[in-house]
């Protein structure tokens, strides 16, 4: 009020002042002119009457000020008038509860917690009060903060309650947490003004399962005139599937609403990948930003999978999009500082390696190189190691139409080696000493320079007794036993149960038995056998070793002992292979005393493939005659019984040089059988008719294809990945001069069921390679048009007369020329 | 969830063999195979991706040793996303002051409630 108005009423109220006056202005609510009188009234007159005409003044002004709007002023005076007229408090409580304005604030719920915890403070204010919180509270939070609520009170921790409920249903919290704490919910009385906000949660949680039903339900029991009914119509809108409400004040709060119910993350990647594939850049920038804002994007690694793979499908696409690359640089950026930029170069350029490899050799030394500041000695030897992983990879096979013009070089070992050494120098307790040997022997280096890095490894690991084996390996390739013995002897010191240790020192054994039988030295070869005494050998070890002890009756013409503890067959094998192999002079007396056995049943055939696989292990291939061998197919078709394992065995043979007249017939009885290896034994059929000469093309495809097709089916994927590495080197070498990529760029690989059925059957009924019955020197026109007719189920065309090839030609003129003699000689199978 | 350190409660910063180990054993024992399969297979994932000082090196470097594409390691997508209470309270409070709100203990019940 202005001065002059002041100066006026001051000038009226100079008459003395009367209760009378006061109730008459009271009921003309002159409400500033009363509380004006009553202050004058009371200095005059001080006591109860009068204290309660100001009661009454302040209760006018008090309620004037707030229907004005003068809320907050209405509040302040309502604090002075209960200090001024303490007798009169009840009067001021009754306008306070008038005044509440909801939500409720922090001083709305001081108040209310001053009052409900009065002592004097009557049941029908306490109703009003509870009341008023159960319509007005919008957030737990504000009870529980509230330093004038105290902390022992029951709505205090029931408040709690709800907040840690609220926040589990409501967060990323993991399915036992959550329930935990809803499970307390039960502990919020029924009557409690807050008990509408567990009905709250629970439908927020339904919503959150997608059970809008019971959401619904659960809402439907919030009352409508409270604060959080406000809350009612934002869920039901979410489940209605309502667009942003227009009546939404501002749009920080339009916003606030969207992000309620962000997309799922499955959903946002899914998107983002269509719009990739799609290669609309527009579309794949506002995706990218927008899912690297995602909220579930809650950790720096999660944030980095995420760019990782944006980068992988971009690259896949080819898609080089600027824009893009500075929104995943800046996000990783965010997370991790500067070696964001670092993480993010590096992903490209492991991304791009992978369909470029030999560029990603050359930008990855590169990158350490400017990076080497920020990164460990270990690290900048991690991503050499990948490096030299890059050089060494095979050219890609892919859907490249132009060969000529996009094809790389062959692996580049020799980049690979160089880059395995910078590594192993600047990270010496690395496991990148192991492919770098392999390597070098694989290229066969110079000895001097892979003992040079062994002594490297030695002196970086010298617990470690991989070096002092690959050593010992060495040595014992260049027959320098003496020096590999030395190397054995320290393995053995340093790791004597080590089982590569153990298996050096059984190989060192064998090899020197053979050496001292060749020299005729019988007492040294005791000497040997007696080393492994107290071994612990497997089975099919010791019955080798223990063969040599009638090895040596026979070398010494003693009376045949017998087998021992020998299997007979093993032993006769063994005999055999030794004199042939090791050139011993036994003569005819081996030959009537232990004859070379006929694999004619299922367990002389697996004798023999056990010595195989041992002598193998040692490098070496058994040694018998040819015309022994050549004897394996019929006995294969004949023996009684073959186990799938033992046929499967027989086949993997033509991995490493098996004969195909040999898997071919295994793999006919595996086909028969119509077992679940059924796709293994014909991927096995097709690698031996590809061994053939010449190769019949067409079958090959086919049995190839049809591998392929069965192995999709039966979701036998490790199979299917070897077999298409097979099929993708066939075709690239039927198909090398062929400019535009052959047929298999245009035809799909599958193959339908009738075709797949059609190959099986005929590959059942061939049980000898197609080469077996022909002339030596074919007409080779004549042959491939018969192949081809015989692929299109057309009546073959038979040769004239005078070259007609007799059936009943001595084995010996269609016996290959590599294969013609008795002589025996080491089949590499 | 897929970060290794978050599964197994560890500060990346601060973080030995012996240390991961501990905290791996402490895990399964929480959450043993047989009455929490699902997440004693994160646990062991956890584990192997970060147990030795290469590992940690080689996440750190390449990221994760994962053979599933980003699609299968992704959150689940049957549920509707959680945002965080924070927001949904501020939801509340801002439709709660657009909503007109009656005080019933209000003199005039026709009066507007604006501040």
């Amino acid at each position: 009020m202005s001065s002059k108005k002041n100066k006026k009423n001051t000038l009226r109220i100079s008459e003395p002042v009367t209760a009378g006056h006061i109730q008459e202005t009271l009921k003309r609510e002159n409400a500033q002119k009363a509380l004006d009188q009553a202050k004058q009234f009371i200095k005059d007159h001080p006591g109860a009457e009068a204290e309660l005409l100001l009661a009454q003044a302040y209760q006018l002004r008090i309620r004037q000020l707030h229907e004005s709007g003068l809320v907050q002023d209405a509040k302040n005076l309502i604090d002075i008038a209960k200090n001024k007229c303490p007798k009169h408090k009840s009067l001021f409580d009754a306008i306070q509860d008038e005044t509440f304005h909801f939500p409720l604030s922090r001083q709305d719920l001081s108040q209310i917690a001053k009052r409900l915890h009065a002592t004097n403070c009557e049941e029908i204010t306490k109703i009003h009060l509870l009341e008023i919180l159960k319509i007005g509270l919008s957030n737990p939070a504000l009870l529980i903060e509230c330093p004038d609520w105290p902390s022992h009170s029951a709505m205090k921790q029931e408040a709690s309650i709800i907040l840690d409920a609220f926040e589990a249903v409501a967060g990323t919290f993991s399915e036992g947490q959550r329930k935990q704490r809803m499970e307390r919910l039960a502990q919020v009385s029924r009557r409690s003004p807050l008990a509408h906000w567990c009905f709250f949660i629970r439908a927020l949680d339904a919503y959150h399962r997608a059970d809008d039903v019971t959401a619904r339900a659960l809402l439907a029991r919030i009352p409508d005139h409270t604060a959080l009914a406000a809350a009612k119509t934002v869920l039901s809108d979410k489940m209605d599937q309502q667009l942003v409400p227009t009546s939404l004040s501002s749009r920080s709060t339009r916003e606030l609403w969207k992000s309620l119910t962000p997309e799922s993350p499955r959903a946002q990647w899914r998107d983002l990948a269509k719009a990739i594939h799609s290669r609309q850049r527009r579309s794949i920038r506002e995706k990218t930003e927008r899912i690297l804002q995602a909220q579930w994007i809650s950790s720096p690694l999660w944030a980095r999978e995420v760019v990782r793979s944006i980068i992988r499908v971009m690259e896949e696409e080819d898609i080089h999009d600027k824009q893009v690359e500075d929104l995943l640089q800046k996000n990783l950026v965010r997370h991790f500082g500067e070696m964001g930029s670092l993480f993010h170069e590096l992903d490209s350029i492991i991304f791009h390696g992978i369909d470029f490899p030999d560029m990603a050799v050359e930008d990855l030394e590169t990158f350490v190189e400017n990076w080497k500041d920020h990164l460990s000695d270990k690290e900048q030897a991690a991503l050499l190691a990948r490096a030299a992983l890059f050089a060494r990879e095979d050219e890609r096979s892919y859907a490249n139409p132009f060969p000529f013009f996009f094809s790389r070089q062959a692996p580049n070992h020799a980049e690979s080696i160089r880059l395995y050494k910078k590594a192993c120098h600047l990270d010496p307790l690395s496991e990148y000493f192991h492919p770098l040997v392999a390597l070098m022997r694989e290229e066969k280096r110079k000895s001097t320079e892979i003992e040079k890095i062994l002594e490297k490894w030695k002196k970086a690991s010298p617990n470690d007794c991989t070096p002092l084996i690959i050593s010992f390996e060495e040595a014992e390739s260049r027959g320098a036993f003496h020096k590999s013995m030395k190397f054995l002897e320290e393995a053995e010191r340093i790791d004597p149960l080590n089982p590569n240790v153990r298996d050096a020192r059984q190989r060192l054994v064998w090899q020197m038995i053979q050496k001292h039988l060749q020299q005729i030295k019988y007492h040294l070869v005791e000497k040997d056998r007696k080393q492994l005494n107290g071994f612990d050998l497997p089975p099919i070890k010791r019955t080798l070793f223990n063969g040599i002890d009638r090895v040596l009756a026979l070398l010494r013409h003693e009376l045949d002992p017998g087998p021992g503890e020998s299997d007979p067959v093993f032993s006769s094998i063994l005999m055999h292979h030794l004199r042939n192999h090791l050139q011993l002079k036994m003569g005819s007396h081996l030959d009537q005393t232990v004859p070379l056995v006929d694999l004619d049943s299922g367990t002389k055939l697996e004798t023999y493939y056990n010595f195989r696989d041992l002598l193998l292990s040692f490098d070496e291939v058994p040694v018998l005659p040819t015309a022994w061998f050549n004897r394996f197919p019929d006995w294969i078709r004949n023996a009684d019984s073959l186990s799938t394992e033992l046929l499967l065995r027989i086949a993997r043979t033509i991995l490493i040089n098996g004969i195909p007249a040999v898997v071919v017939a295994a793999t006919a009885r595996g086909l028969k059988d119509d077992g679940p290896k059924l796709p293994e034994f014909l991927y096995y059929r097709a690698l031996a008719l590809w061994r053939e000469s010449p190769v019949h093309e067409l079958t090959v495809d086919k049995c190839l294809r049809a591998v392929i097709t069965l192995c999709r089916k039966k979701g036998e994927y490790d199979l299917e990945r070897r077999v298409m590495e097979s099929y993708t080197s066939f075709r690239k070498k039927m198909f090398d001069f062929d400019v535009f990529g052959g047929e298999s760029h245009r035809e799909p690989i599958e193959l339908s069921e009738r075709e797949i059925t059609q190959i099986i059957q005929r590959e059942r009924q061939r049980t000898e390679p197609k080469s077996k019955s022909k002339s030596k020197k074919p007409k080779r026109l004549l042959e491939v048009i018969n192949a081809l007719r015989d692929e299109l189920n057309i009546a073959r065309k038979e040769p004239s007369p005078s070259k007609k090839v007799s059936p009943n030609q001595p084995e010996r003129e269609e016996i290959p020329l590599e294969e013609r003699t008795d002589d025996p000689q080491p089949l590499l199978w | 969830m897929i970060d290794p350190y978050q599964i197994l409660d560890l500060d990346p910063n601060q973080t030995t063999d012996e240390i991961v180990r501990k905290a791996y054993m402490d895990a399964i024992r929480r959450y043993p195979p047989d009455r929490e399969p699902e997440k004693f297979e994160q646990i062991r994932f956890a584990y192997d991706q970060i147990k030795q000082e290469r590992d940690r090196m080689n996440l750190r470097l390449f990221g994760l040793n994962r053979k599933q594409s980003i699609l299968e390691i992704l959150p689940d997508s049957d549920e509707r996303p959680r945002v965080g209470a924070e927001k949904w309270l501020a939801m509340i409070e801002e439709e709660a002051k657009r909503k007109e709100i009656t005080n019933p203990y209000a003199r005039n019940k026709h009066e507007s409630t604006k501040r």
